[in-house]
């Protein structure tokens, strides 16, 4: 008879060696002693949290070293108390064919047989015998009197524990931790998006307000359509009052003058009466190195110019 | 064993925070393009404005150039102007030439579109003068 793990509904027995178990959806499972530490002792402490501050230093040195996690509760006038590996079990587990979705409660034999009278035969091989209240996984030749291990008759304990898949790097403390500082982090950060989004908006709104404070069009297109006009406005105005500028500055003669100016859409024409005819490549000179854009024709003595606005 | 493994609580606020750096650094672009389109929108409603007011005031342009046509150096003088929809028509058949430099200089120096104009020296102290001025 294969007693590796008994089973009823929904509770197994663990043991670290045997075969692989088959479950279908979730199971408790009972973790055989060879899973934990135990140590079972009188505290000058009356309460288990004042106990679960001790448990480091009471393992300390008693046990290999390693990062262990710790359970423990009260019986009676002692505290029992485990230390156990996390990983060492998960891994176990994931030998025997349990993955961590499959596992619902997890207890220890310590906690569940603690109180139980007799031995429990655990397999063929292996029992559970209680020595000092210590529940210890024993050879089942050495106690001939053990009774099957029934877990459909047996009543579980409120003693349960958890396992942390990364518990050797870091514990859940620490993590916590962390995970408090990202929280904060996370706020601050979100705290600040929210400032950035509301001055987008600030500025966007403002962006609209623009044009009515300016009493201008609406639509930025029709902005756009308006300066392009106006420009072009300032632009010709300048252009003729640049080359205005430049024509009444040309160095005449007393006996020189302007007879004529028009100006007609984008051309000025001017013309200016001069002394001799040579007078007029002095004159364009001047003007072409002003940056008028001319041209002339002369009629006697009489300069005809073009000037492009 | 059905209770939330913590690294999946840290790792999904480390998520939720590189996202959150992310779409603030994102924000923050953003932000930066708001504040220059609204600067940059400032400055050409700013400047349109400006043009506009000097240069496309129809109410303005009227009364700077009605009130220089009545100015004493030009009160008296031979010019006739018709006021129309869009433009001031002055003209004169026989300006003096002070009334005339000084006109001239006025409208040059000022903000006012000079749609056109024709200026003939009929003697040394005489000029026939035509200037529509946009209103």
């Amino acid at each position: 008879m294969n007693l590796t793990f008994k089973r009823s509904s929904n509770l197994l027995f663990v043991e670290q060696s045997g075969p692989e178990i088959e479950v279908e959806g979730i199971v408790d499972i009972i973790l055989a002693p060879s899973f934990y530490w135990v140590k079972r002792q009188e505290l000058p402490v009356k309460y288990v949290r004042d106990v679960k501050k001790l448990l480091p230093s009471i393992f300390d040195e008693t046990i290999p070293e390693g990062k262990y996690s710790y359970s423990a509760y009260k019986s009676g006038e002692h505290f029992v108390m485990m230390a156990y590996k996390d990983k060492e079990i998960l891994d176990a587990l994931a030998e025997r064919g349990l993955k961590s979705s499959q596992i619902g409660k997890i207890f220890l034999a310590q906690s569940e047989f603690e109180f139980s009278e007799n031995a429990l035969l655990t397999s063929q091989n292996s029992a559970l015998a209680i020595d000092n209240g210590i529940v210890v996984e024993v050879p089942s030749i050495l106690v001939p009197e053990a009774q099957e291990l029934d877990l459909k008759v047996h009543k579980v304990s409120k003693h349960t524990i958890e396992l942390v898949r990364y518990a050797h790097i870091v514990d859940t403390k620490s993590i916590y931790k962390m995970a408090a500082i990202i929280a904060v982090l996370v706020l601050l950060v979100g705290v600040e998006y929210g400032m950035v989004s509301s001055k987008i908006s600030m500025f966007e709104s403002q962006q609209e307000d623009v044009f009515t404070k300016y009493k201008l069009p609406s639509t930025m297109f029709e902005n756009e359509a308006l300066l392009k006009k106006l420009e072009k406005r300032f632009s010709r105005q300048k252009k003729l009052r640049h080359a205005m500028y430049k024509v009444y500055s040309m160095s005449l003669t007393s006996d020189e003058y302007i007879s004529y100016m028009e100006k007609k859409k984008k051309t000025l024409f001017v013309e200016v009466e001069l002394s001799s005819k040579s007078r007029a490549n002095a004159l364009f000179a001047y003007l072409k190195k002003e940056g008028v854009k001319l041209s002339y024709n002369m009629k006697r003595n009489r300069m005809r110019m073009e000037i492009a606005l | 064993m059905k209770t939330v493994n913590p690294f999946y609580i840290l790792g999904a606020l480390f998520v939720v925070f590189l996202l959150l750096i992310s779409q603030l650094s994102s924000a923050k672009s953003s932000l930066e393009t708001a504040k220059t389109d609204y600067f940059v929108i400032q400055q050409m409603a700013e400047y349109t404005s400006d043009l506009k007011k000097n240069w496309a005031s129809k109410k303005r342009n009227k009364t700077a150039l009605l009130r220089l046509l009545n100015s004493a150096q030009l009160r008296d003088s031979t010019l006739d102007n018709k006021v129309k929809s869009d433009r001031i028509v002055i003209t004169s058949k026989e300006l003096g030439s002070k009334e005339a430099t000084y006109l001239t200089n006025k409208l040059l120096n000022g903000t006012f579109t000079v749609l056109s104009f024709k200026l003939k020296r009929l003697d040394e102290n005489t000029i026939d003068i035509k200037i529509e001025v946009k209103l």
